[in-house]
């Protein structure tokens, strides 16, 4: 398996106090990985410390098994970017990023940019900040792809986005990642997204992985057991990850969902959504 | 690079119709030479470089630009070259509305519109040297509160001078004294500032975080 993007022990700390800590990370070719993880949890630090807009404290960044310290400009010319509120400045027209982006990269095809833009409806004579947040944010995607980059970095790409034009987007990434070599790492709120077309889900909190599996192994694995407060006390405290007492219940969110059926057959026992998942493992209790 | 150049000569290009207006403008209400004319001509051009910065800042593009090859690297070249490009083109275009104007008042003084512009680009030149570390250094915004200061400072030093009973004549008479060097020696001096400038810049913007 190759890896789109490797990173080790990856440490970026500030001033404040938050940091990212030991980071160790496989994103594998091909794949399209989710970042999420409540607001703070480091998801933005992680994708401007790959993309060398912070600078981090220890640890390394490879991309196409290339060091990023030492290859950043060499690596970038593969790697489209899509940031949530910074792009290029909005007084500039639409058609004035064709020219500027000509200029940028060597592999950028202005009739691709030009096919993304009608298919996309948008016109090369607005000017940026004439356009509504779904539309610019269309127009960041086909500025991201219009070089032919074999990965993606999107941070919140479909934040703000009304669900037609959050699908349309999707749509766009589910085709750009047919081809084998291409591999998107995104971080979003919209876990919901992620269940249609993630591969793998990394799940931070406060700057640490609190899981990295792939999003069947979740969906298939991971469920919430519901019983009543009594009941808790009978199961066994290996089989909880964490709990959630409510006012007559109690929510359990468990592993191996097959055997915890089997285990508690009194009980009601669920799917979980990936949303599901991130609120217990944060807001849940331990044992 | 030259993508990151485009960038800044379409931020001034939009801005470009109200410069012309207010340049032209100008030129009628200046009756007395072209003095003050080339200096608002080439000031008004550094006014337009200063709102890419503000453009930048507003919408991020600096975190932005990093993310493009060579982003690191070039983005303050690029800054520099645009302000010189800008400024040249604005003082030829100075050059060429005060021929215009002295053929129309009957007083055309080629190498005095040339010296006048020229050194009114300098004194332009010179400040933005000054400004653009502070600008990299704490951003527009903040930046402008420096420059404010600075500008207050050397303000306030002259100030200073004149109250202690320190002759500022003297100066000037040395400095007129010495104007067949200085005429040489100015240009040098601002080309060297310049490009110490530009360094300077480069390494605030590369350890800078966005």
């Amino acid at each position: 398996m190759n890896k789109a993007i490797e990173i080790k022990k990856l440490k970026k700390s500030y001033n404040g106090g938050f940091s990212l800590d030991n980071i160790n990370l496989d994103i594998p070719s091909g794949s399209i990985v989710g970042l999420i993880g409540e607001n703070g949890a480091g998801k933005t630090t992680l994708i401007k410390s790959i993309l060398g807009i912070l600078k981090i404290d220890d640890g390394s960044v490879s991309i196409f098994g290339k060091d990023m310290s030492s290859f950043e400009d060499e690596i970038k010319d593969d790697i489209g970017v899509v940031l949530d509120d910074m792009f290029m400045p909005e007084v500039l027209l639409v058609s004035d990023l064709d020219s500027i982006f000509k200029g940028v990269y060597e592999t950028w095809d202005s009739n691709l940019f030009f096919d993304y833009l009608s298919k996309f409806k948008l016109e090369k004579s607005s000017k940026i900040k004439t356009l509504s947040k779904g539309m610019r944010k269309k127009l960041e995607i086909a500025c991201a792809l219009a070089h032919k980059p074999k990965l993606l970095i999107l941070d919140e790409p479909t934040s703000g986005l009304d669900p037609i034009v959050r699908n349309e987007v999707l749509d766009i990434f589910l085709s750009f990642i047919k081809d084998d070599e291409h591999t998107i790492l995104l971080s979003t709120h919209i876990t919901s997204d992620l269940e249609h077309i993630a591969d793998n889900i990394i799940f931070l909190n406060e700057g640490t992985i609190l899981l990295n599996d792939t999003r069947d192994n979740i969906i298939d694995n991971y469920a919430i057991l519901k019983c009543d407060k009594d009941y808790f006390s009978k199961i066994d405290d290996k089989d909880i990850i964490s709990y959630k007492m409510n006012k007559y219940d109690c929510e359990v969110l468990v592993n191996n969902i097959r055997n915890v059926k089997k285990k508690y057959k009194e009980c009601v026992v669920d799917k979980v959504t990936i949303e599901e998942l991130m609120i217990m493992m944060i807001k849940g209790d331990r044992i | 690079m030259i993508g990151l150049i485009k960038k800044d000569l379409f931020i001034v290009k939009r801005n470009l119709r109200s410069l012309l207006l207010i340049i032209l403008v100008f030129s009628f209400l200046t009756i007395n030479g072209q003095s003050e004319f080339s200096f608002f001509a080439v000031y008004m051009s550094a006014v337009l470089m200063m709102s890419t910065f503000s453009y930048d800042e507003y919408n991020k593009s600096d975190a932005f630009i990093r993310t493009l090859p060579n982003g690191r690297s070039d983005a303050v070249k690029a800054k520099y070259i645009s302000t010189l490009i800008i400024e040249i083109a604005s003082v030829l275009f100075s050059v060429l509305l005060s021929i215009i104007s002295g053929i129309l008042k009957n007083n055309l003084n080629i190498m005095e519109i040339l010296e006048i512009s020229f050194y009114s680009w300098l004194g332009i030149l010179l400040v933005q040297t000054i400004f653009y570390p502070i600008i990299y250094k704490f951003g527009i915004e903040k930046g402008r509160i420096g420059i404010f200061l600075s500008v207050f400072g050397v303000a306030l030093v002259f100030g200073l001078l004149s109250k202690l009973g320190i002759n500022i004549n003297i100066a000037s008479n040395i400095l007129k004294s010495l104007e067949d060097i200085l005429v040489y020696l100015i240009p040098i001096g601002v080309v060297i500032l310049f490009l110490v400038s530009y360094k300077i810049s480069k390494k605030i913007y590369s350890n800078k975080e966005y």
